[in-house]
């Protein structure tokens, strides 16, 4: 069954959109408004994206293998909490670019990837979603 | 307001309020930080290209590549020398524009009650834009100043 994704922020030109994974909104919502910190870094990330500027450091492809296709993911704090939130990226069949904040992931241990994260990877690379 | 998780409205809201800046200064600090974004898509673009990492850029510029890494988390703000010593370690050259946005919501408003217009009319359509400004208006004055101009915007 198709998941539901919700617009949260779109680019001026309209070519670049941003959604919320609807069944792990709240979650995600409450990890990101715990304080100013982690609002303020959220708002970079998303400007980052939405004017499609490079950035490794905050937003990246995380395809490690043939089945994390379109995988990529939002980067808060790395060296400290290095927390992440696992993303898709999908074009519309109207051409818009768009990055669905799917799963958050909260204190990646490893520098590596970890049996843990591969699956949450793996298994974000086969959500299918319908866009509200 | 308590959010209902399952209504779009509600969803939509609660993600907007949470990047929406909350004062004038923190949309400030969101914009700074945002130009330095701009500037270091370009340099991180750059320098992989050639085939350096991050350490590599920093031994050029004379820095440590953990001040490197805060710029690129935006938990520092880059200053002007840095930006010339990068532009220089990587010998490239930023071109700067700016874009007004009181004219272009202006020629949206004129397209858009345009378009309106005839599609209202239930007529075939054409789309008129204005000519594009002559290569010469589009040319950066190379006597620009930054100081000059606290409204630049780097492409």
């Amino acid at each position: 069954m198709k998941r539901k994704a919700i617009k949260i922020s779109e680019s001026a030109d309209h070519k670049k959109a941003i959604y919320v994974d609807k069944q792990n909104a709240e979650k995600i919502y409450h990890y990101i408004n715990q304080d100013k910190r982690h609002k303020n870094k959220f708002r970079h990330i998303t400007h980052i994206i939405l004017e499609g500027l490079r950035n490794t450091e905050l937003y990246d492809k995380e395809d490690i293998d043939k089945k994390s296709k379109g995988v990529t993911a939002m980067k808060f704090f790395k060296g400290q909490e290095n927390d992440r939130i696992y993303c898709k990226e999908i074009t519309t069949e109207n051409k818009t670019f768009v990055v669905i904040a799917c799963e958050l992931h909260q204190k990646k241990k490893s520098k590596g990837i970890s049996h843990k994260e591969k699956n949450i990877i793996h298994n974000v690379a086969e959500y299918e979603y319908e866009l509200e | 307001m308590s959010t209902n998780w399952n209504n779009k409205k509600d969803i939509h809201r609660a993600f907007h309020d949470l990047i929406t800046p909350s004062s004038y200064e923190e949309k400030i600090k969101d914009e700074a930080r945002l130009i330095m974004a701009r500037f270091l898509s370009e340099v991180e673009t750059s320098y992989k290209k050639k085939g350096w990492r991050r350490k590599d850029l920093a031994k050029k510029i004379g820095t440590s590549p953990s001040y490197i890494t805060q710029l690129f988390r935006g938990t520092k703000l880059i200053n002007l020398e840095m930006i010339a010593k990068m532009q220089d370690a990587l010998n490239i050259k930023f071109n700067i524009s700016s874009v007004d946005l009181d004219e272009e919501s202006s020629l949206e408003k004129h397209e858009s009650s345009y378009l309106n217009q005839k599609i209202l009319g239930k007529e075939g359509f054409w789309v008129y834009k204005p000519f594009p400004k002559s290569a010469q208006e589009d040319e950066i004055d190379s006597d620009f100043s930054i100081e000059d101009d606290n409204h630049l915007i780097i492409a």
